[in-house]
């Protein structure tokens, strides 16, 4: 689905030159959820920008279902770390926009985005503004909008970062039923170890700025919301937190 | 209904606030507002009617130029980095001139009826609303931009979904800033060379020492003032119901 080769990313500043991604390669198949992890600064949002075709400054091989990136694929959506919300709209606006800019009727939005708040708990505020939610809210109205547009590769973020831990866990549950129900392949991109162990059924880690592959670990545990309370998570955290410190190291 | 109680509380301490001075200073130049407001009414239908109808033609047609005018160019300059770079000299060495030293001039090339007027007015605010519209069309948040961009909007669906409810408050702060400057720039357009409008009635009561005259002015420019001040207030609820949340 995602097939990323010697992906180099560099940012021309007056002075220097900054190299944010050095050379990544990995790849991810459809239908998998991948999370990518790393401390802050090492490139983690550039390579969702390269994906989502944002950022077009770039060398290296990047291909989505076969096709080289470029911006406007129909098919993907981005959820960004402060969830991106247009605070004059309102909850369905929100989750209406990316059909209303593709020309979709209003009936059919209707239609469309209903079901969509209703699955994700968003009935009763849909007429509220990004103003008036909690934190949680806000970031499932990000994942409404995301989700109006049927897509089939999701980028997120650092999506439930400012989020309590509660909220934080019931999200990332849902974002499980979501990704269980729609096979959508999702990139997940954090710094939270426990995030990616509990997420991610491929991790990625990836060293300080320039970003560099680190570790793949094959995560054969995560896609159960049983997952975190077991064992071996908290085994598999360890192992993440030494790769992640021998990249820093 | 809370903020009506409060306009007419703040309405009546100035009026109060007036008279008491109007009875301490004890003199014809400064006239109670009883007085004032009887000779308003006597006058309204009459001469004032009119001059205050002329006035408000010219001010609200400058504030509509400027607008079309200002609006159009910030919004441009604020996301065209090369056009602006150009622009800001221009931009920065006119705006501080006060533009009614230029009121001579005007006057030669557009000669003393509502032209050289509306003009001048439309000049002060232009240079007020465009560089806030320029400045928050500039600062609008990326994040924002990025994920509108990211759903598959083009540069024209930017504009509508981002940019413009970004800036719309913007340009209503700056009018209600500068409408009142745009009326004391009337004001002095209007008395010179000039037959109507509330700039030449005031003069005109105030040579002939009719202070109890020149308070109707006074009070029918407060209104105006404050009518346009209403309109912006409203504008502001109905299409920026948004930032009045609680």
């Amino acid at each position: 689905m995602v097939l990323i080769n010697d992906l180099r990313v560099t940012f021309k500043t007056p002075g220097t030159d900054i190299e944010a991604l050095g050379g990544i390669s990995f790849r991810i198949n459809a239908g998998d959820l991948c999370a990518v992890i790393g401390p802050s600064g090492c490139g983690k949002s550039t390579l969702l920008y390269v994906l989502s075709g944002l950022q077009r400054n770039f060398t290296g091989k990047v291909t989505i279902a076969g096709n080289p990136v470029k911006p406007g694929r129909r098919k993907t959506a981005l959820i960004l770390q402060d969830f991106g919300l247009l605070p004059w709209k309102n909850v369905f606006e929100n989750a209406a926009l990316g059909l209303e800019l593709r020309g979709i009727t209003r009936e059919e939005q209707q239609q469309k985005v209903a079901g969509i708040l209703r699955d994700l708990g968003l009935d009763e505020v849909r007429s509220l503004y990004p103003g008036q939610l909690s934190g949680g809210q806000r970031q499932r109205v990000a994942i409404a909008r995301a989700l109006a547009l049927d897509p089939d590769l999701l980028l997120m973020d650092e999506p439930f970062s400012s989020l309590d831990a509660l909220t934080r866990e019931s999200l990332q549950d849902i974002l499980l039923e979501i990704w269980r129900r729609t096979r959508c392949t999702i990139l997940l991109v954090t710094h939270s170890i426990e995030e990616a162990t509990f997420l991610g059924q491929q991790v990625v880690v990836l060293s300080p700025r320039p970003g560099r592959v680190v570790s793949i670990y094959m995560n054969s545990g995560a896609g159960n919301k049983s997952w975190r309370h077991e064992l071996q998570f908290h085994q598999v955290c360890s192992h993440l937190r030494e790769k992640l410190a021998g990249g820093i190291g | 209904m809370r903020r009506t109680f409060y306009a007419l509380l703040s309405t009546a301490v100035l009026l109060l606030l007036w008279a008491l001075l109007a009875l301490i200073v004890n003199k014809p130049a400064l006239p109670s507002p009883v007085i004032a407001f009887k000779v308003f009414f006597r006058e309204l239908p009459g001469p004032l009617w009119k001059h205050l109808l002329v006035s408000a033609y010219r001010v609200l047609a400058g504030i509509a130029l400027a607008l079309a005018t200002a609006v159009p160019l910030g919004l441009y300059l604020g996301r065209n980095q090369r056009a602006d770079r150009f622009a800001a000299p221009f931009v920065y060495t006119v705006y501080p001139v006060p533009k009614i030293v230029l009121l001579p001039v005007v006057m030669l090339l557009l000669g003393l009826g509502d032209a050289a007027k509306i003009f001048l007015i439309t000049l002060v605010l232009f240079f007020q609303v465009l560089i806030p519209v320029r400045d928050s069309t500039r600062y609008v948040p990326r994040a924002l931009l990025d994920s509108v961009v990211s759903l598959g909007a083009g540069k024209m669906a930017l504009y509508r979904h981002v940019i413009w409810p970004t800036v719309l408050p913007e340009i209503l702060t700056a009018l209600r800033v500068a409408s009142g400057t745009a009326i004391a720039v009337l004001f002095f357009a209007e008395t010179i060379a000039c037959q109507e409008g509330l700039g030449y009635y005031l003069l005109d009561a105030w040579t002939r020492y009719a202070y109890r005259e020149m308070f109707a002015g006074i009070i029918a420019m407060g209104l105006l003032g404050s009518f346009i001040y209403v309109v912006l207030d409203w504008l502001e609820h109905h299409f920026c119901a948004w930032k009045y949340l609680s």
